[in-house]
């Protein structure tokens, strides 16, 4: 592949990595966006609703992509990794190496392929609540709208069903990676985060008891393209739950695990909450909370949640959820701590609130970048210029006004240079 | 709100509380993992969630009166869950060692125990009563007869006469006991003041309390220290061993007339001998856990130090006298017997203010709890920190 020389690049394709380039692309600027997965969108994708609005993502994503789409300025590349970023501002040299998709851009998404293929991969799109085919269509909104074949199967025979469904001849399971050169004035680090590993919470039950899931789990199974196509199902036996429990601060705010609040995620379970109240009318939802962090207008939602009377606030964090033999059921324990009394509560379905993990903790831009003592990139002066949940932990909206002022800091530092 | 609270903070108790082995007590936000996760908190008798908050509002009269504090082994399986590294068994540990100091008479005696610059003085008076017993028996002559190595004499008792020992033991006891009695009954009434109770009478509650020590059931639900609470039940045994050991051995000496030393294979001695590698056992066990594993032991205070080692003292040199009467050299066996007689003299004397104390107080309040049923866990949950809930004089009420 082609060397390309920008005056931006960006690296990361979700919600604030579009954001800062598609910003600095509309006015004028040459841009490169690196995404190594094989879609645009990031963690956003896989929501079902988005507070405050709790609307979907669906028209925030194809406003976005359509800008990408219609600006020559902004050359995207998806599974496309950084393996290395060097020089200074005003020139720094960012090494690609371009993935094989495995299939070509006479895709047209038909899906012949996946119909074909008998070969399965657990879904990490959907946080392995389900599995798709070995060639398979990251979701419904996938922007560049391909399938993509998994790595791990590209060399097996049982792919040629695959291969030879297609009807246009896309599937090039031949194809190697490649390696090119951006040379860019700024660089934009907008790498976003993970959940943290619910599995290390080990009071919480999660990997031991089946009905334990985490946030990001319930997007998944509230999103009409998920795992159960929008059914708020326990995965034990896949039947409604009657009682869900909302563990706060999961793994957060604490120093045996991550210590600091990731600032989203007691607006996100009251927003959860609200799925399972409009999916599911007649099943009550508990909150067990240390306190409630709804800052600004996020605290209107909080406001409106306690007018719900089927819908709970219980102050006291849940410090142990274990299993009910035979039922699936769970018991969670926490000390009401305004009435000093200590409770178990039997529910059908657990929902962790999992903290955000910056994937600049294991990967930061370059060895000499400054991060904070979790990982994230503090902003400084000069240098690689951390983006959206990069640089610290925030929610959709604040992700992207904070992509475009580091689009503008972007700028500048190309400007400066 | 139309309420307004006010609340009188005790600043210099919270510092007591800092001191004594609390100092990461301001770091708790109130999660309430701890009680959750705590073996011993269940039903309604729920802590150290509560004790957290009055410890960091200096809520000293609350702390004093909450039979919950005793109920915590400081296994430190809350401490180990904190999220905050607050450390809640560390802190209910300090606030024990706070409180018997507080409930001290004399006053002075608890700031004495608590401070390492009064040690010398502790030490100085037993040694100037021994030493006078001393000189006053040998009219300053320090005429001690050398006895033979091997003999079968009773030697020491020209260097302390058992006669003088005992009756100052006695006596001494006496006093100790009484005084020990006025902090505890300070206690006692304080506990009442949460309300009469619905459960078993104070004798059955009494004995259920002693069986539960006994057996140490509940030290062993503190999951993460299992060995601590073997330790520390060898440690009591040895200890009654020892007291019955020396209340026999009297018996013998002067009701029956036998002259000691009594012989090895008398059951005298040997429960004697047992207690000693009892508390021995015991006790170097805790030593070695202190010294080695600190995130679970928790905060090492003073207190705790000064306490385990005098039991080490008293059970080592009473293991090494029988051996050096036998083998010698006498002035060795001399001194080592004055260092015994010593440490029991400093453990039984001073024991209403060091941590010898625990074991009344939680036994106390162990009883407690039970004779008061459910009225004891009413209290407690009355009194979490709910203002409107608030029972208590320290926080009066005011139109805003």
């Amino acid at each position: 592949m082609e060397n390309l020389t920008v005056d931006i690049c960006v690296v990361g394709g979700g919600m604030a990595g579009m954001t800062a380039a598609i910003e600095a692309a509309e006015i004028g600027k040459e841009v490169a966006l690196i995404e190594k997965e094989a879609f645009l969108g990031g963690r956003v994708a896989r929501m079902y609703h988005y507070f405050p609005k709790q609307c979907p993502p669906t028209c925030g994503l194809e406003i976005n992509f359509r800008r990408i789409r219609q600006n020559p300025r902004i050359h995207y590349f998806t599974l496309a990794d950084v393996e290395s970023v060097d020089g200074q501002d005003g020139a720094y040299t960012v090494k690609v190496r371009q993935n094989p998709r495995f299939v070509n851009e006479k895709c047209t998404a038909c899906g012949e392929c996946e119909t074909a293929c008998e070969l399965e991969r657990d879904s990490d799109f959907d946080y392995g609540l389900k599995k798709t085919k070995a060639v398979y269509l990251p979701h419904s909104m996938t922007f560049p709208l391909r399938h993509v074949v998994d790595p791990a199967f590209a060399g097996d025979a049982k792919m040629k069903a695959a291969v030879d469904a297609c009807p246009v001849d896309a599937i090039d399971l031949g194809q190697q990676a490649e390696n090119f050169e951006v040379a860019a004035g700024a660089v934009v680090w907008a790498t976003g985060w993970k959940p943290y590993d619910a599995a290390k919470i080990e009071n919480l039950g999660f990997g031991q008891c089946k009905n334990v899931i985490t946030n990001v789990m319930m997007e998944r199974l509230a999103a009409p393209n998920g795992p159960t196509e929008g059914k708020i199902l326990r995965p034990s036996d896949q039947k409604e739950p009657t009682k869900v429990a909302f563990a706060q601060c999961a793994g957060s705010r604490d120093e045996n695990h991550l210590p600091y609040c990731s600032a989203v995620c007691c607006a996100a379970t009251i927003k959860q909450a609200a799925y399972v109240r409009e999916k599911l009318p007649d099943a009550e939802v508990h909150v067990f909370y240390i306190d409630i962090r709804t800052p600004g207008r996020l605290e209107d939602i909080y406001t409106n949640a306690q007018e719900d009377e089927k819908l709970f606030f219980h102050r006291g964090k849940a410090a142990r959820v274990t299993e009910k033999p035979g039922t699936g059921n769970l018991m969670i324990e926490a000390e009401n701590t305004l009435t000093g009394e200590k409770s178990e509560m039997e529910v059908d379905l657990v929902v962790l609130a999992t903290g955000m993990v910056p994937n600049t903790a294991d990967a930061p831009p370059t060895s000499d970048a400054v991060r904070d003592d979790w990982g994230f990139l503090v902003d400084g002066d000069t240098g690689v210029i951390g983006a959206g949940v990069a640089s610290r932990p925030l929610d959709v909206s604040a992700s992207v006004q904070d992509a475009t002022g580091k689009a503008m800091k972007a700028i500048c530092t190309k400007a400066r240079e | 709100m139309s309420q307004r609270l006010k609340i009188d903070p005790d600043i210099d108790f919270v510092r007591e509380l800092h001191k004594a082995g609390g100092s990461d007590l301001k770091k708790c936000y109130q999660c309430a993992t701890c009680s959750v996760v705590c073996g011993l908190s269940e039903g309604s008798t729920v802590f150290p969630r509560k004790e957290m908050i009055w410890a960091q509002w200096g809520l000293k009269d609350r702390l004093m009166a909450d039979p919950h504090v005793w109920l915590c082994h400081q296994c430190n399986d809350c401490s180990e869950h904190c999220p905050r590294g607050a450390r809640p068994g560390d802190v209910l540990a300090a606030a024990r060692t706070t409180i018997y100091r507080e409930f001290a008479f004399p006053a002075f005696m608890g700031r004495a125990l608590a401070s390492p610059k009064a040690l010398p003085y502790l030490i100085l008076v037993p040694v100037l009563v021994l030493l006078g017993i001393i000189f006053s028996n040998d009219a300053l002559g320090f005429n001690v007869p050398p006895p033979e190595t091997g003999t079968k004499g009773g030697f020491f008792k020209y260097f302390l006469p058992h006669g003088i020992l005992e009756m100052l033991f006695i006596s001494g006891n006496m006093v100790i006991f009484a005084f020990a009695a006025v902090g505890l009954m300070r206690f006692w009434k304080g506990l009442k003041s949460d309300g009469s109770g619905d459960g078993p009478r104070f004798i059955p509650s009494l004995i259920q309390t002693a069986l539960e020590i006994a057996g140490h059931s509940k030290f062993r639900k503190c999951t993460v220290n299992v060995t601590r609470s073997w330790a520390h039940l060898l440690v009591i045994f040895g200890f009654f061993a020892a007291m019955a050991t020396a209340g026999l051995a009297l018996i013998d000496m002067t009701l029956l007339g036998h002259a000691p030393p009594i012989p090895f294979f008398h059951p005298i001695k040997i429960l004697g001998n047992l207690s000693a590698v009892a508390l021995l056992l015991g006790s170097g066990t805790l030593i070695v856990r202190r010294l080695t594993d600190s995130e679970k032991v928790g905060a090492n205070s003073y207190a705790d130090w000064l306490f385990l080692i005098v039991i080490f003292v008293v059970s080592s040199t009473g293991t090494l006298l029988q051996i050096l009467r036998q083998v010698g050299p006498f002035e060795l066996a001399y001194a080592n017997y004055f260092i015994h007689i010593l440490s029991v003299f400093f453990l039984l004397w001073y024991a209403p203010y060091s941590k010898f104390a625990h074991m009344f107080y939680r036994t106390l309040a162990l009883v407690y709890s039970r004779s008061a049923g459910s009225a004891a866990r009413g209290a407690a949950s009355q009194a979490a920190d709910r203002p409107d809930g608030d029972p208590e004089s320290e926080q009066t009420e005011q139109a805003a």
